[in-house]
């Protein structure tokens, strides 16, 4: 009798093993304090993807969102913003914005009606704004009803977005079919929808930070053609003034992925190396930081928590790239796989 | 006098055609010739493989594009990016630019994409079809590494007169309507073909690409393609002849967006027009055969791109009108003698002048070119042909790379058509004028390419074996690409054109047909294969097949007639391909093989001089559904139904 309820269970137990699909993940398997990886893919291959990686235990789980979801992510895949429990997956070429949870990576919803979004930034629990790079407007979300509820017109195309003093500072990064030059940081007022000042910065703003002590820092590359040496540029938000401005000497230099370590208050950005340099010198800085050796660094992302250091490896664009993990002495502690050029970093929280 | 109203009365019809109109022959089987090789020589002593179109498959495909037809009956790759819209072949696991397509013995081949849209060729306009393959293209142009498609209008299909129209309508409301009508008095002819094709191209299709996941109808995807052609040929006495030929043709499509990005809101068209006219004079003395024509064609084509705000679809965001303006003018000087003792020479003298000018490039680029070519072969012992030609350009101040092929024909056995080909091949492309100066991805550091080629060949026929005719071809192949020029993704999400410092392809190529004719019932059946390994051997580059290279491609066909009725089932398959030089096969670079039938049934009645025919024909019958590009949507099951009338 023993061996028989002893078989009954065991055979019931293998059903129950079986009625999960092999390879099916778990309901919550994106834990808390982990890193989204958003790789862009090529353009016009829908070949985007959402890679994860838990510091923790150092695992790592590719095409996140097409595992769980069964579809492409989509093409060229540009920023996430994390709250609350969703994640926003800004698919620029595709025109949308997913939303999945972030414990569990399922579709809740998308939404559509952009031309070409960039970048999300949350103001409150009700609103966010989406900067585009072929519309001369900001997208106003509500995020009650995922709808673009209104637009903000700007006159000129936008990208990275930072809330300062209680303004967002809109970047204008490109002047791809613009008759404005890309040289202005537009400042909006979330309180009323309106634009209500600009800042005029080293020609093509690509990346902006909000140092600890409430400064705005612009980076600008010089524009495509290096028209002009790249910049970098420190904002007061309070004045809407420009404080200081630093000039690269090279005018071949590709400055990108301007970021803040809150720990050690400095800014890193890429330059084909890393480099890194306190909110409070008075020239760039002319070390490296993290050489690239065969590396070819595309994006920059620094813990808040811990100083940690991620940089993508985009390698040749076409293949899979890399992150690297360093610490906050510019040590290599650890590396993992992502997608095809991974663009952007997201914390899981 | 007859002749002549009835080509008034036609024409005049002609303009007033309208879809649902009359038109346009589906097969002919009162008029089954087969096309002459547009070669000088008898198939039977060439030295590398060759395939012609005959007029019977022609009229199969009539209403259809030249790519259409080619994904049937040709072992190449034919990459649609779906009805209406861009559709490249590439041979042999070469490039689509590595094809050639020559109209009358003129390039084709855009200066600036170096490549030829195989949807903007209507096979209604011409009367034959030639395949190269490798080697033997140097014959006709440089820089057909896998091969080229000859097209011809100048041989008349007929000696007589007569007036066809042709009309079908087919799923997505899709309407063609094509009209032909040959005058012919004493020694002149005159035959005009025009042609309307077009379709709302609505189809409905699953789209997996994005959540939820949905039925969605094709939007954006409509296009109207019209044309005509006009020859004009004049015997005179003494051999020669003098023809003029022109074919123009408009179109205007809108081009759709990857199943990923539907809801982006914007619009990409393109509308074209092109201008082809060829003047020429040869004679045939019986010896020799001389030839000088010149050609002029101008092209001009606009792509469109507007993104539009969601709550004005009026209001234009952003905007590009890309205007693209090609004017080529040609010249070329034949001819092709019988030395005696079994010597045939062939020199052959082109001048070429290419303008270009677009709002992508900075400023008007030009390019000109004069090319020799010299052939020499002679005959041993009615076994043995041996083959040897250099051809030679000079090319804006420079000499280009000497190209040369040298092939040998053997027939072991005087009783039986077995053939044993080879051949040895070097040849050459320049950069084409988008992967120089397009910009901003252009690369002017660009280098050409250069390939060295072999292909041996075995051929087998046998005929009338108790009315059952045969034969089988298997060639072999190898090629060296140095520089290839591949399109990879860069910095900022463009893509940019680079060498790869050596691609090897190396395939197999084989077919076997059958025909076979009893009582009232007649046969006719074609199986192909390819196989086709090509990967970069280059330090920056992963060894892995070329994308959109399929490994394997097979087709074929089974038609049936009896009596009036007929019954044409073809097939083809396109094996895995990838899209990308990633390594990594992933469910994103890499598109899973498929197999498409077609089946066609029909009937012919003879009413006093009036031939009426009627046909129905269901593409994709087994509603398979497939991506022939990445990401792009393609039809399932759909079907047309045709009328023809001649008389």
């Amino acid at each position: 009798m023993k061996k028989i309820t002893g078989l009954l269970i065991l055979l019931m137990a293998l059903v129950a093993c079986n009625s999960k699909k092999a390879g099916e993940p778990p309901i919550s398997f994106l834990a808390d304090g982990g890193l989204f990886v958003l790789n862009q893919g090529n353009f016009t291959y829908a070949n985007a993807s959402l890679s994860y990686y838990n510091p923790a235990d150092q695992s790592t789980m590719p095409s996140v969102f097409h595992q769980v979801n069964g579809v492409p992510l989509g093409d060229v895949a540009q920023s996430l913003s994390v709250f609350e429990d969703k994640v926003y997956l800004v698919i620029n070429n595709s025109g949308l914005i997913y939303i999945i949870d972030r414990h569990s990576g399922e579709f809740i919803t998308k939404i559509t009606g952009f031309e070409s979004p960039r970048q999300l930034l949350v103001l409150n629990s009700d609103k966010a704004y989406v900067s585009d790079l072929y519309a001369n407007y900001i997208s106003v979300l509500s995020l009650a009803t995922n709808e673009i509820t209104d637009k903000i017109q700007l006159g000129r195309s936008s990208e990275a977005m930072v809330l300062a003093a209680g303004k967002v500072f809109v970047a204008h990064w490109s002047e791809y079919n613009q008759t404005r030059e890309n040289n202005m940081v537009m400042v909006i007022d979330p309180e009323t929808d309106q634009l209500v000042d600009s800042i005029q910065v080293g020609k093509e703003p690509n990346s902006m930070v909000e140092d600890g002590g409430g400064k705005v820092w612009v980076l600008c590359s010089g524009g495509y053609l290096n028209l002009e040496n790249p910049s970098l540029w420190q904002i007061d938000p309070v004045t809407k003034q420009v404080i200081q401005s630093f000039y690269y000497q090279e005018k071949q230099s590709n400055p990108v992925g301007l970021s803040y370590d809150v720990l050690n208050q400095s800014l890193l950005f890429l330059n084909g190396d890393v480099f890194s340099m306190s909110t409070s010198d008075a020239d760039l800085p002319s070390n490296v930081f993290i050489e690239s050796g065969d590396r070819n660094f595309y994006a920059l992302f620094v813990h808040p928590d811990n100083g940690d250091i991620y940089l993508s490896d985009a390698g040749n664009y076409l293949s899979n790239g890399m992150v690297y993990r360093y610490n906050a002495n510019g040590l290599e502690t650890d590396y993992f796989d992502a997608g095809i050029i991974p663009g952007f970093f997201g914390l899981n929280r | 006098m007859k002749s002549v109203a009835k080509y008034v009365v036609t024409l005049g019809f002609i303009f007033f055609l309208k879809e649902g109109a009359l038109a346009q022959a589906v097969f002919d089987t009162l008029n089954l010739m087969e096309f002459e090789v547009v070669d000088y020589h008898a198939s039977h002593v060439i030295t590398s493989k060759t395939q012609t179109i005959d007029s019977l498959d022609m009229r199969e495909f009539n209403q259809q594009d030249l790519g259409e037809m080619l994904s049937l009956l040709a072992p190449v790759y034919v990459k649609s990016y779906g009805r209406g819209t861009l559709s490249t072949v590439s041979f042999r696991g070469m490039a689509a630019a590595h094809t050639q397509v020559l109209w009358e013995g003129f390039r084709l081949n855009s200066p600036m994409l170096g490549q030829v849209d195989f949807s903007q060729v209507p096979n209604a306009l011409f009367t034959g079809a030639e395949i190269k393959y490798g080697g033997s293209t140097l014959l006709y142009s440089g820089g057909a590494f896998g091969g080229l498609v000859s097209l011809n209008s100048l041989t008349p299909e007929n000696k007589h007169s007569y007036v066809q129209f042709e009309q079908s309508v087919g799923s997505f409301e899709t309407f063609t309507s094509t009209a032909a009508m040959n005058l012919a008095v004493k020694n002149f002819v005159s035959t005009t073909k025009v042609f309307r094709q077009s379709s709302a191209n609505n189809f409905t299709y699953v789209n997996n690409a994005l959540l939820p996941v949905e039925t969605m109808k094709q939007k954006e995807a409509n296009f109207l393609n019209y044309g005509f052609s006009q020859l004009f040929n004049l015997s005179a006495a003494n051999g020669q002849e003098w023809y003029i030929v022109t074919w123009n043709q408009w179109t205007a499509r809108d081009l759709p967006p990857i199943m990923t990005n539907v809801f982006k809101l914007q619009e990409e068209n393109q509308s074209d027009f092109t201008s082809r006219t060829v003047l020429g004079w040869r004679r045939n003395t019986g010896q020799t055969l001389s030839e000088v024509k010149a050609a002029y064609f101008h092209e001009n084509f606009n792509y469109y791109l507007r993104t539009v705000t969601s709550d004005s679809l009026q209001n234009t965001v952003i905007l590009n009108d890309s205007r693209n303006i090609i004017n080529t003018g040609m010249v070329k000087a034949d001819m092709k003698t019988d030395l005696g003792k079994a010597y045939l020479l062939a020199i052959k003298l082109d001048l070429e002048h290419q303008s270009v000018d677009s709002r992508s490039y900075q400023g008007l680029k030009t390019r000109n070119e004069a090319t020799v070519m010299v052939s020499l072969e002679k005959s041993f012992f009615n076994w043995l042909l041996v083959k040897a030609l250099v051809r030679e350009a000079f090319s804006d101040g420079a000499f280009l790379p000497l190209l040369p092929y040298l092939g040998i024909s053997v027939k072991p056995f005087s009783g039986a058509d077995f053939y044993v080909r080879l051949n040895a091949s070097e040849n050459y492309k320049r950069p084409t004028l988008n992967e120089m100066y397009f910009f901003p991805m252009g690369n002017p550091d660009l280098l050409p390419e250069r390939a060295s080629q072999v292909e041996g060949s075995l051929d087998y026929s046998l005929t009338s074996i108790s009315g059952h005719n045969l034969a089988f071809d298997v060639s072999a192949y190898y090629s060296r690409v140095h520089n290839w020029i591949q399109w990879l993704p860069g910095e900022f999400e463009y893509w940019k054109p680079l060498n790869v410092e050596l691609v090897e392809s190396r395939g197999v190529e084989a077919s076997a047909q059958w025909k076979y004719v009893v009582n009232s019932w007649t046969f006719n059946a074609m199986a192909q294969y390819a196989y086709a390994h090509t990967q970069a051997q280059d330090e920056e580059v992963q060894q892995v097949q070329m994308p959109y290279i399929p490994m394997h491609r097979a087709n074929g066909y089974l038609a049936v007639g009896w009596r009036k009725y007929q019954m044409r089932w073809g097939t083809n398959f396109t094996g895995e391909r990838f899209t990308t030089l990633d390594p990594e096969k992933t469910y994103t670079n890499t598109l899973p093989s498929f197999w498409l039938n077609e089946v066609s049934a029909g009937a012919t009645f003879k009413v006093g001089k009036t031939t009426l025919e009627t046909r129905i024909k269901v593409y994709n019958l087994f509603d398979v559904s497939y991506q022939a590009v990445l990401w792009r949507a393609m039809p399932g099951r759909y079907a047309e139904a045709a009328v023809f009338l001649k008389w």
